[in-house]
């Protein structure tokens, strides 16, 4: 795709796509990079808190559990929770942003105040709320939430695609030509809505990261002993001043994942524009 | 003979924030099987209103009077079922707009857009319809049809873009095609070009055409009978060659004076004062009489009726309805 040489011809572009892929990389590769088991205790005594070294790149926590293998291992958790609420968070909000759109009227004022609505109140409040409600959760039930709560913005951008695009000469030539409804939203319309939906997915994935980990360092997202960066720093609250490196670490992944996937969907998103696309 | 499109007092009035606009009023055309018509006037007559309306086009602001007919076929168009009429669409009538660089979707490749038509009447795989796009790409003037089939639309130039809807337009052989200013938006030397490759095409297919300009230089080569609106009627109706010799109506014949000649001494064209009415409040009596030069006392008070004209034409002037007027 034209889109894609084209983001990847930016440097913003190719140091997110190469700092995205390396992460994606090294969560998939865990198992290779360490030896190390990411909820194994290795010794209470002897491991507890050690400073980064060669055994321990990134040190052990005060469980003397291995710092790398549980960010490795943690960003398995932390990516794969992000892409698969993003994927909810999209299908939902092209869905009724789609359907807002092209049916107008009472449908598209309801639907779209509510949206206003949902969109006034804080995600995180608004998630502190859901699961306060639900009691503890599993991730699946997280997933469905964070995405559950990140489409709003979706459906906005693609409603108003989808208005603009009505009105659009190209949509009206293929209606004179008799292409049908459904052929008409697969080739003419949903393509054209598709640029904006993927800088959008690429932003959500490193703002999804940031809400999982601040939910979990609340407590209220993924469950100990499981590893998330968010817990991962929670677990080192008391520890930042005398063992800096157990909350360094996951703290710098979360950074460069956020820093990631926004140079890469900034890149994307001049990339697609045809008014300031290469 | 029975007319291809027989248009019968169609009427369309536009719901908007400043109250209704009838932007088209009691407008009746017929055009024949292998017939060229022109549809000329100045922008905001409701030219492309009355072609959009053909084919079911216009948005849901826009209200058709109950008693308008669109007969194609002995088939009314306008009371077609969605389905009925979709299958009409790019089949048996197919038409062509203005801007060729908006009327192609950006982000699909040229053969898929003329593949789709294809697919869409014809029931042909993806396959077949992308090897028959590649034809008629070349049909319409385009050298490497299997080469431009792969390319972007923004990759073609406007005139290559408008061949593309040409072919696109052309695809499934329709009676009757239908070109809103179809080059209003190309340089002057590639109009000539798409006019002739559209005659070209028209005389190859037999097809009938409804020509919408607002330019008597492109309808006046190209048309059989030409149509001239004014706020929404049709104010004159005539073969083309009686048209330019002997314009019945003062618009007409206003729009005639305001086209620059290379023919005679050197002047500046005659424009016409004043600007078109709003569709909002059309004067009253005959809608062109605060324009016009001949206008005298009936032509505020009541609508004109429409006269037959001296040639075979209708004109719709008091000047015509009452002779004894003009001497």
């Amino acid at each position: 795709m034209t889109g894609w040489r084209a983001t990847l011809r930016r440097p913003d572009g190719k140091v997110g796509a190469a700092l995205a892929a390396g992460l994606v990389l090294a969560a998939l590769l865990a198992p290779v990079l360490t030896g190390y088991d990411p909820v194994a205790q290795l010794d209470l005594d002897a491991s507890r808190l050690l400073p980064p070294s060669w055994a321990h790149p990134f040190g052990t926590d005060d469980l003397s559990r291995d710092i790398l293998a549980r960010t490795l291992y943690g960003g398995r958790i932390s990516l794969a929770i992000a892409v698969l609420a993003v994927t909810v968070a999209i299908l939902v909000g092209t869905t009724v942003g789609m359907i807002a759109g092209l049916a107008g009227g009472l449908l598209d004022t309801i639907v779209m105040r509510l949206v206003d609505a949902a969109l006034a109140i804080p995600r995180l409040l608004l998630l502190l709320v859901v699961v306060g409600l639900w009691g503890s959760v599993g991730i699946p039930v997280l997933v469905l939430m964070l995405g559950g709560t990140s489409w709003f913005e979706t459906s906005r951008l693609v409603r108003a695609e989808v208005l603009s695009l009505r009105q659009r000469d190209f949509i009206v030539a293929a209606r004179a030509m008799g292409v049908g409804l459904p052929a008409l939203l697969r080739r003419h319309v949903l393509p054209n809505v598709m640029g904006p939906v993927i800088v959008a997915a690429t932003l959500g994935v490193g703002q999804i990261v940031l809400v999982e980990a601040g939910l979990s360092f609340l407590g209220v997202g993924v469950r100990r002993p499981i590893p998330s960066w968010g817990i991962m720093i929670a677990e080192s609250r008391d520890l930042m001043v005398t063992a800096p490196w157990t909350a360094a670490f996951p703290g710098l992944a979360i950074v460069v994942t956020v820093l990631a996937f926004s140079l890469l969907g900034d890149a994307l998103r001049a990339a697609l524009d045809p008014k300031t696309g290469s | 003979m029975s007319a291809l499109l027989a248009i019968r007092d169609l009427g369309v009035t536009f719901t908007t924030p400043r109250g209704p606009a009838r932007a088209v009023d009691g407008v009746s055309l017929d055009i024949h099987e292998g017939e060229t018509v022109g549809l000329v006037g100045e922008s905001g007559c409701g030219k492309t209103v009355t072609a959009l309306s053909v084919l079911g086009l216009l948005d849901d602001h826009a209200g058709l009077d109950s008693t308008s007919e669109i007969r194609f076929r002995d088939r009314d168009l306008l009371r077609l079922s969605a389905e009925d009429l979709r299958r009409v669409r790019g089949d048996q009538i197919a038409m062509i707009f203005q801007d060729p660089a908006a009327s192609l979707n950006p982000v699909l490749r040229i053969g898929l857009q003329v593949a789709e038509v294809l697919m869409t009447h014809r029931g042909m795989s993806r396959r077949d319809a992308w090897s028959r796009a590649e034809a008629l790409l070349e049909s319409v003037g385009l050298d490497d049809g299997a080469a431009t089939a792969r390319r972007y639309p923004h990759e073609l130039s406007g005139g290559m873009q408008q061949r593309v809807m040409i072919a696109i337009a052309l695809a499934c052989e329709p009676d009757l095609l239908i070109a809103d200013e179809p080059t209003t938006a190309l340089d002057v030397t590639i109009q000539a070009q798409v006019l002739d490759l559209l005659a070209e095409l028209r005389g190859r297919l037999g097809m009938a055409m409804l020509l919408v300009s607002h330019d008597l230089g492109v309808v006046a080569g190209m048309t059989d009978r030409i149509a001239v609106m004014y706020g929404g009627q049709i104010v004159e109706c005539a073969p083309t060659a009686d048209i330019f010799a002997r314009p019945q109506h003062p618009y007409t014949a206003a729009l005639i004076a305001a086209v620059p000649r290379l023919d005679g001494p050197p002047e500046l064209p005659a424009a016409i004062p004043g600007q078109v009415p709003s569709a909002t409040g059309w004067p009253s009596g005959c809608r062109f009489h605060p324009r016009c030069a001949q206008a005298f006392a009936p032509c505020a008070g009541d609508a004109p009726p429409a006269t037959d004209g001296a040639h075979g034409g209708a004109v719709r002037c008091w000047l015509h309805a009452h002779p004894e007027a003009t001497s």
